[in-house]
């Protein structure tokens, strides 16, 4: 009677291991269960391929139970005052002449909004701090600038200090909108204060992974990143992303910020017979790898980030950008109307091209004083309608939030040609025949 | 949907209970556990060996079972308090320290003394409070610095001023000779008898994200709440590290209920007799050196997921979430919440797959719980509304459902 126990045992276990192997082959052909966290393709999602996870987060909305909805407005007051926070002045070029850039959108959308009579009658004042400085400068200026009552507060654009900064506006009870972090995890957090409008390093990879795998048909990508948050948080989606898609990377190399020689990264990204390379980094250094590449003779196709999108890309990278291509976030040469107006404005008023950084704050802050035209002057209530937008009509175009108040419209593929970039909204190619 | 829905029941539960209470014919504990006017108690009677002598308190000592709290009492600004928002509680042997948006409150002798930064405060927004129980220094943090308050005297601790790693204080905890210090960006060990400070970021740690929002310690260990980090153990006695981070790896889902740390975005630690809790935004972890188990409020009594803060005492877990005030021992829970639409409270006991809910007469003021204190048989809560006192009038066992 002993001897028929194990076999038993056997025989059930194999059984249990049939059945698992149908159903799981089962789930992968079926669609998959509705979703909404970042708008993820199916075919990406996070162990989609082997089980249903426990539980999903951001399918639904987090609320608000506290009790700030029940302070009063104040009484008469002189203006209505919207903090800003962003890199304004400090050691990094790149992220004070954005911050800057940003800072010029979303003022005017203020001006018009005064105007247009500001908050019934009351203007808006915006009172900008710079984050580039102290070690997590954003929670202190945040702070100040709750000292000072600001109603609400637009920023910033370092993954880094806005993170910093929405655990404050949480502890403070702070409506935030974001318009320039590109940060994946900002909005993983769960906040609910906290929005954010423009798209995320998330979106990118999105579009570079359907544009490398399910468009061009590669199979052996590479990736070269500086050793940073802002990168090794940038990629981790397209990593994960090749995984799930049965096509991981086939080397991943980290640079130092700063290196100029990348030749023995380069070497053995073309030792391991990769048909295209994924580069991210500070802009100045991704034309210096792109140079590097060409001159070597390496003609794998590039992908990049949204920051190679840029008329300064185009003048570091000189004839060695043809080819590249970047997300976006959207089409800056759409001919909407209003971007066009937008435009020719923002050219008269500072005497400079408006960025994608200026574009964004600009639609953000349309949006935060939308909101407060319609919630009055109560933070929980500015919350309550920032946070209850499904999607808004922005000049950049459609802004579509998910469960986690994260822009989740598609991001755009931009592609040098001719030393001119070339834009289309990616779409997700969900069973290529590049593939 | 769901939200709407649980007020609806809870609604539809409230009106039920008031109607059978005004009936008479509420499911209520006998004897000990009779619920009248002015008593409030459920559940079995208060041993009065079992009640604690916070004098002589023992540091091994463990309720007997999830205690029952009850006879609330309320503080709002009417009693003298500078703001109804309550970010921090701390009992300090006859007084209670309180931390508002708006200064620092003290109940002392049944009177409110407030203290604001022109006093010496750091900062107006006190948001951690604890006390050094060798010293009676007062540790205050503040949105904009910590200050040790010490013969009356308020010192200040900034980024500019010394080695504290941010100026927003999230999380300030004192043992004999160290404080521990949660900052917006890194967290700190300050040692009290050399003035010596340690910081914990992700240079001089494996912390894999450096903003901090709680610390706390135990024994030779402290435990550091590194949002987007998990948990950081640091053993104090031979500088070394390790991690406790989801093992699944991913924000947007929870793979599997008890794998681990149920999410990496952490809002607070708590170490008692042998057991780690942790507080997230995703639900809650209980970890005992051997074992990881989560609770979420979609396969647990848990009130929310949104846990903002945890504390650990007499081997119970204490949970400062959204939607109430949440007590575990990790099997039996009693959680406690404004009865909607009036001025009742209701208590929730739930052990195994039974629960009872009671109605009762006092409430906590507000359901949005920032935090919590708890010494001897009362417990302070600091809420979104106001600031509550319970006391405990029984016990959660078998006898109560």
């Amino acid at each position: 009677m002993k001897t028929r126990y194990p076999l038993l045992l056997i025989g059930a276990i194999c059984a249990i291991i049939s059945v698992r192997a149908e159903f799981a082959g089962a789930q992968t052909q079926s669609e998959p269960p509705r979703h909404t966290f970042a708008n993820t393709p199916a075919q990406i999602y996070p162990f989609f391929n082997f089980m249903e996870p426990n539980y999903r987060w951001f399918e639904e909305r987090h609320p608000y139970l506290g009790a700030a909805r029940e302070y009063p407005f104040p009484v008469n007051p002189e203006v209505v005052r919207i903090g800003f926070i962003a890199p304004l002045d400090g050691s990094s070029e790149y992220y004070s002449m954005n911050g800057q850039h940003m800072l010029n959108g979303a003022l005017m959308a203020f001006e018009e909004a005064n105007r247009a009579g500001g908050f019934r009658g009351i203007p808006f004042e915006v009172i900008a701090r710079n984050d580039l400085g102290l070690w997590g400068a954003s929670g202190n200026e945040l702070v100040s600038l709750d000292d000072m009552g600001v109603l609400a507060a637009i920023g910033s654009i370092d993954g880094n200090n806005t993170h910093v900064a929405i655990r404050v506006a949480l502890k403070l009870e702070l409506p935030m909108v974001t318009t320039g972090s590109t940060d994946p995890t900002l909005t993983d957090t769960r906040i609910p204060w906290v929005i954010r409008t423009n798209q995320d390093d998330r979106q990118f990879n999105f579009a570079l992974l359907n544009e490398a795998y399910n468009v061009r048909g590669y199979t052996r990508v590479a990736l070269l990143r500086a050793n940073n948050r802002y990168a090794r948080v940038g990629t981790r989606e397209f990593v994960d992303g090749a995984r799930r898609l049965g096509t991981p990377l086939v080397i991943r190399q980290v640079y130092l910020p700063g290196e100029r020689n990348f030749s023995p990264y380069l070497e053995k990204i073309e030792a391991a017979g990769a048909e295209a390379v994924v580069l991210w980094g500070e802009v100045d250094e991704i034309a210096e790898i792109i140079r590097q590449m060409r001159e070597s003779g390496m003609n794998q196709t590039v992908f990049t980030s949204d920051k190679a999108v840029s008329g300064h890309f185009l003048q570091l990278a000189g004839e060695h950008a043809e080819g590249v291509i970047a997300a976006y976030p959207f089409h800056p040469e759409s001919g909407n109307s209003e971007l066009e107006a937008f435009y020719r404005n923002y050219r008269e008023k500072y005497q400079t091209e408006a960025n994608s950084f200026a574009v964004q704050a600009y639609d953000g802050a349309r949006l935060l004083i939308e909101s407060i035209r319609k919630a009055g002057l109560n933070r929980a209530l500015v919350r309550d309608e920032i946070t209850s937008i499904e999607s808004y009509q922005g000049i950049t175009g459609t802004i579509r939030l998910d469960g986690s108040w994260n822009n989740v419209t598609p991001a755009f593929i931009a592609e040098i040609r001719n030393g001119r970039f070339y834009f289309h909204q990616f779409e997700w190619v969900a069973e290529s025949d590049n593939r | 949907m769901k939200s709407t829905f649980h007020s609806k029941r809870v609604k539809v539960a409230s009106l039920l209970i008031s109607l059978m209470m005004i009936t008479g014919l509420s499911d209520l504990p006998d004897g000990s556990g009779t619920l009248h006017s002015g008593s409030e108690k459920a559940g079995t009677e208060m041993d009065s060996k079992s009640v604690i002598n916070p004098d002589s308190e023992e540091k091994d000592f463990r309720f007997p079972a999830v205690p029952i709290y009850g006879d609330w009492t309320v503080y709002t600004m009417d009693d003298g308090l500078p703001s109804n928002k309550i970010n921090a509680v701390k009992i300090d042997e006859d007084r209670i320290l309180v931390g508002t948006d708006q200064g620092l409150a003290v109940l002392e002798n049944g009177k409110w003394t407030i203290y604001t930064p022109e006093d010496g405060l750091a900062h107006r927004n006190v948001i951690s409070l604890d006390v050094n129980a060798s010293t009676g220094d007062v540790w205050i943090g503040t949105m904009s610095g910590l200050n040790r308050w010490s013969a009356g005297v308020f010192e200040r601790f900034d980024q500019f001023n010394s080695g504290l790693a941010n100026d927003v204080v999230y999380e300030v905890q004192a043992d004999e000779r160290y404080t521990w210090i949660a900052t917006a960006a890194g967290a700190n060990r300050f040692d009290t008898y050399t003035n010596q400070w340690k910081i914990f970021n992700e240079e001089t740690s494996p912390m894999h994200e450096p903003w901090t929002y709680g610390i706390t310690y135990g024994g030779e260990k402290a435990w550091i709440a590194a949002w987007g980090g998990g948990v950081v153990e640091y053993n104090n006695e031979t500088d070394q590290f390790r991690v406790y981070r989801d093992p699944d790896g991913h924000f947007q889902i929870s793979l599997f209920p008890d794998d681990g740390l149920v999410h990496d975005i952490t809002t607070g630690v708590a170490f008692d007799n042998g057991v780690l809790w942790v507080s997230t935004y995703f639900g809650l972890s209980r970890y005992n050196g051997q074992r990881w188990w989560g609770f979420f409020d979609h396969n647990s009594p848990l009130t929310s997921n949104f846990v903002n803060a945890v504390k650990a005492k007499y081997g119970i877990g204490y949970m400062a979430t959204d939607d109430g005030l949440n007590t575990s021992d990790g099997n039996v829970w009693v959680t406690y919440h404004p009865a909607e639409g009036s001025s009742l409270g209701e208590t929730r006991i739930t052990i195994g797959d039974r629960q009872r809910r009671i109605t009762t007469e006092t409430s906590i003021s507000h359901g949005f719980i920032w935090n919590m204190d708890i010494r001897g048989d009362e417990i302070w809560v600091a809420t979104s509304r106001g600031l509550s006192r319970g006391v405990v009038t029984g016990y959660a066992d078998e006898s109560i459902l």
